[in-house]
């Protein structure tokens, strides 16, 4: 089984923001960066899945940019990262101003079970 | 002359023709059953012989369902729980305990002693079965050492 984490948790944020690593912070509010540590999980067949330590920040410079940022990243990994291959469970969530900047940030526990690769988009050229 | 370790995964316990899915740990115990004696010929030292064993084994892993019906490898969540409610000669099962490709097989007759499984809302559902040699436990095939 291949660790396809990362991969996924970006699939089912495309549609709110680009969710990127922390080592690519945008310098444009609001932006959502992650990291991630995955470990596998085994038994005595092998590896049976992968878990991973997820901490998300959403930074801007409006509170309410920030809340809806946050709520929708929420939502996006609530329905996007929750059937039979993934798991998804938010651990906490912490709320901060400093000199004007907001950051919330949430942590969470992604599991995944199955291999998971990104669908390929077919494009028609019916017109 | 080199020695091999053996890998934990390695060690298996077979019950009929199936080992357990999802195990994360198997552990067996051999406990002889000591008598103990004294009478006026020992001159005081108590004498001690073994007369048996006592052989259990402890099995855990995760509660798992196979995607198709009827594999004849492995035992699943269901088989663990079927037998775990038979009763009388049903309730007997084949076992061997396998100890890595170098190590020898011992065989038995078996029967579960307890079953439990533990789900909660965060993690992976476990089990754990607990089981009992009926009988002799013997070696069915020779190892390397």
């Amino acid at each position: 089984m291949t660790d396809s984490l990362r991969d996924r948790l970006a699939y089912a944020c495309k549609d709110v923001c680009v969710l990127a690593l922390s080592e690519d912070e945008d310098p444009n509010y609001p932006y959502a960066v992650y990291d991630m540590t995955s470990t596998p999980m085994r038994d005595k067949d092998g590896v049976y899945g992968y878990s991973g330590d997820t901490r998300i920040r959403v930074v801007s410079n409006d509170p309410d940019e920030a809340d809806t940022l946050a709520a929708s990243i929420q939502s996006a990994i609530a329905t996007g990262m929750h059937d039979e291959a993934f798991y998804s469970r938010q651990d906490d969530y912490t709320k901060e101003c400093i000199s004007g900047i907001w950051t919330i940030e949430m942590n969470y526990t992604l599991r995944q079970y199955a291999d998971w690769s990104e669908p390929v988009e077919t494009t028609s050229n019916t017109e | 002359m080199s020695q091999t370790r053996v890998l934990g995964y390695n060690i298996a316990l077979k019950l009929g023709t199936k080992t357990c899915l999802g195990r994360t740990q198997e552990d067996l115990t051999v406990t002889p059953t000591v008598k103990e004696s004294i009478t006026k010929d020992d001159a005081g030292q108590k004498k001690s012989a073994v007369v048996g064993q006592e052989v259990t084994f402890k099995v855990s892993g995760l509660v798992t369902f196979d995607d198709s019906t009827g594999t004849t490898t492995t035992m699943d969540g269901d088989d663990l729980m079927d037998q775990s409610l038979k009763t009388g000669s049903a309730a007997e099962i084949s076992a061997q305990y396998y100890r890595g490709a170098n190590g020898a097989a011992y065989a038995g007759t078996v029967i579960m002693t307890g079953y439990s499984e533990s789900s909660n809302s965060e993690d992976d559902a476990t089990y754990t079965a607990d089981f009992k040699v009926t009988g002799a436990f013997t070696k069915v095939t020779q190892g390397n050492g």
